[in-house]
């Protein structure tokens, strides 16, 4: 087995026959890392994610998650997988904690699934009697930690985590980076993340492929992006790389 | 790996306050008609034929029968609770006024007639005027015919004079070789609202779980859920199965409200029926006894009619058991088939609102469907075009099971194609869960929308 986690080749995305969404990318993930997309608005980060996460059918490319193919091996895919989607809601009347529960009895049998519900439990963070509330009454960052909560406890070889932060305040966004830091160094499961906001790569992200208009226009640590565009910060070499 | 999915689906359903609303519309509806029938309506009229009325009674010209026939005339008034008003009472203080032509007293000797005049206020927010009439003339009449007998010494013939003749009424259904004894006013409603329910309660339940299984799949969709199951190792159609079994649970909630309803709505009006008829003491249909048959018109009855037999009305509104079970069957094949269509609809839906709009759009062709099925003569129509499918299926198949028909071997082979009909279905819902072939039949559906516009 290679040490990498995912491959993606030469993967190519064209939806309705005219949108090209993706154009040939191709990277790989060290198991154990944390890898992020970094792009701007319809770049082709979500599309790529729901490729590797079996949800849409690559126009053409392959891609493999732990040597698995994503589109012969779907099956095999999903019992290794988890993915959070950008934006991602819940469900409105069951409690995070009977939301975490049902799906740890998705993938497990009994003192197994009882490990992952109590793991899922710690990742939220969220108190026990949050966690007995509808999820409807939830603020959004408390959906968004029960979701990655859901995610994480299940120890999928890959997590594919689409925007974690977006759309929090700032202390939440924080609260979620620490969450998936120390998971990361905790149970060294592979990665996969996106954003748009510079701050958050640096600090999270091992490895960025810097993603626009379907292409992966750089590639590298943190650091090397920095340097190979003689910029002060990630977010100044960004700038530069997506204006070219 | 279902059982999670269904733990899922049905916790969420039983908390949501909106299906709630649809049960208990199922449960109350029932009764509310009967209040509305029995206390209101059935009260007022009874009310109308029990309630003392004050009339008062003038006589012009002279007769000298006028004494004997007045005092016949204040018995059968106050039988019928009239009692007789002081001179000058109406209008304002009586509901009527009786002019009787005392010269035309002696004419019913030879022949003639009594005349009177009854003048009387006619209320335009009730339904009173008609009952006085009614019993003002009918008592008259009563005093007339009474005051004649005596007057030509025939009172022993009274029974003879006015009711010179009794016909039984045996009451024959052909599909059931039977003959009924034992009816009353009250059964002769509960068979035909027993035919009525289950197109009712059908057509309902079918827009119950349309609605649902649609707005809970568009929800799915809004929020992204839908996409997290589908990138889990569960298999498509577990996650099509959990959502019908929360239909199914809608569907057999609604029905349990409906027949509760129901029940109390039945003996509503039966206590309500029997209470009237006391109360008033007149019978609101003419009645059939279940007074045996004399042995001579049996055998009559035998030879024009083979081996009958006699039922009960109960007996006929109670369908056999199999015709039980193969409804059944239908109203699982329905109510699965509206799950199916909701979650193709709500797969299709990117927001709840579309799911509305679309579910809502289907209420038309379904009631169109359901009434047609509803009217049409089950003897006449083609059974393979109704029965074969589990909308039409399960109305027409009510009706035939509540009138006491039974249909011939063939319609095992209907239920199976009509289930069959719903596994495709199922299949095919289960082919489209998946996100790209979902976007697909959205653009689809967006495409023929747009084209249409142009034009
Ligand atoms: N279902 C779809 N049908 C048609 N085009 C789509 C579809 N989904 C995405 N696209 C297009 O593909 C391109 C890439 O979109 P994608 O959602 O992958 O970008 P993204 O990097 O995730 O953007 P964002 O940061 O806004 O989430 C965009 O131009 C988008 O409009
Ligand atoms: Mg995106």
């Amino acid at each position: 087995m290679s040490e990498h986690s995912v491959i993606v080749d030469k993967l190519v995305k064209i939806y309705g026959g005219s949108v090209r969404a993706l154009n040939g990318i191709s990277f790989k993930v060290d198991r154990g890392s944390i890898y992020c997309l970094v792009g701007p608005n319809g770049a082709g980060k979500t599309t790529t994610f729901r490729i590797l996460s079996t949800l849409i059918l690559p126009t053409s490319g392959d891609a493999y998650i732990e040597g698995y193919h994503v589109v012969r091996e779907a099956s095999r895919v999903r019992e290794i997988i988890s993915y959070l989607p950008e934006e991602v809601g819940t469900y409105r009347n069951i409690s995070g904690l009977e939301y975490l529960s049902i799906v740890s009895k998705i993938y497990f049998k009994g003192r197994e699934a009882e490990e992952v519900l109590e793991r899922g439990i710690k990742i939220s963070g969220l108190s026990e009697k949050d966690l007995a509330r509808p999820m409807k009454q939830y603020s959004k960052g408390m959906k968004r930690r029960i979701q990655v909560a859901r995610a994480l406890m299940i120890l999928p070889k890959v997590a594919i985590l689409d925007e974690p932060t977006a759309g929090l305040d700032p202390v939440q966004k924080a609260e979620i980076r620490r969450i998936i830091k120390s998971y990361s160094k905790s149970y060294r499961t592979t990665i996969l993340l996106s954003t748009h906001e510079m701050g958050e790569a640096e600090d999270l992200c091992e490895r960025v492929s810097i993603i626009d208009k379907g292409y992966i226009i750089a590639e590298g640590s943190v650091s090397d992006i920095i340097a190979s565009q003689g910029a002060r910060n990630l977010e100044e070499a960004f700038l530069k790389l997506v204006s070219r | 790996m279902l059982r999670p999915l269904i733990e899922k689906e049905v916790k969420d359903l039983l908390r949501d306050p909106r299906i709630w609303v649809p049960i208990l519309i199922s449960f109350l509806i029932f009764p509310a008609l009967g209040y509305a029938q029995s206390s209101l309506i059935l009260r007022e009229s009874v009310e109308a034929f029990t309630r003392e009325l004050s009339v008062e009674v003038q006589y012009i010209g002279q007769s000298p029968d006028l004494d004997a026939f007045s005092s016949i005339l204040s018995n059968f008034f106050a039988l019928s609770n009239i009692k007789i008003a002081p001179k000058g009472s109406f209008p304002e203080k009586a509901d009527a006024l009786l002019i009787i032509n005392a010269t035309s007293i002696r004419d019913l000797l030879s022949g003639g007639r009594v005349s009177a005049y009854l003048v009387y206020t006619l209320s335009t927010s009730t339904t009173m005027g008609e009952e006085v009439t009614q019993r003002v003339s009918r008592a008259l009449t009563e005093a007339s015919r009474t005051y004649l007998l005596s007057a030509m010494n025939l009172a022993a013939l009274a029974n003879s004079i006015t009711a010179p003749s009794i016909t039984s009424y045996i009451p024959y259904i052909e599909e059931r070789k039977a003959i009924i004894g034992g009816i009353g006013p009250g059964d002769i409603a509960f068979l035909l609202l027993a035919a009525l329910m289950i197109p009712i309660i059908v057509t309902i339940i079918i827009f119950l779980i349309l609605q649902y299984s649609a707005t809970s799949m568009a929800i799915e969709n809004e929020e992204k859920t839908l996409e997290i199951l589908f990138s889990m190792p569960i298999p498509r159609w577990s996650i099509t199965m959990a959502k019908l079994t929360a239909s199914a649970i809608i569907g057999g909630l609604s029905v349990l409200g409906f027949v509760t309803g129901f029940i109390i709505y039945q003996n509503m009006i039966m206590e309500s029926v029997r209470g009237g008829t006391q109360a008033v003491n007149i019978t609101i249909s003419t009645p059939i006894t279940g007074a045996p048959i004399p042995a001579e018109i049996q055998d009559l009855l035998r030879i024009h009619l083979g081996n009958y037999s006699v039922a009960r009305i109960v007996d006929l509104i109670m369908p056999s058991l199999s015709s039980i079970a193969i409804l059944a069957v239908y109203i699982i094949e329905v109510t699965i088939l509206a799950g199916v269509l909701g979650i193709i609809i709500g797969g299709m839906s990117s927001d709840v609102r579309m799911a509305y709009t679309i579910s809502g759009s289907l209420t038309p062709p379904i009631i169109i469907f359901a009434i047609a099925a509803f009217y049409l003569d089950p003897q006449r129509v083609p059974g393979w075009l109704l029965l074969t499918n589990p909308l039409t299926g399960t109305i027409l198949y009510s009706r035939i099971a509540f009138s006491g028909l039974s249909p011939g071997p063939e319609i095992y082979l209907y239920l199976a194609v009509s289930g069959a009909v719903v596994a495709v279905l199922i299949y095919l819902s289960g082919r489209m869960l998946s996100l790209e072939t979902l976007e697909r039949a959205r653009r689809g559906a967006w495409g023929i929308f747009k084209r249409r516009r142009i034009t």
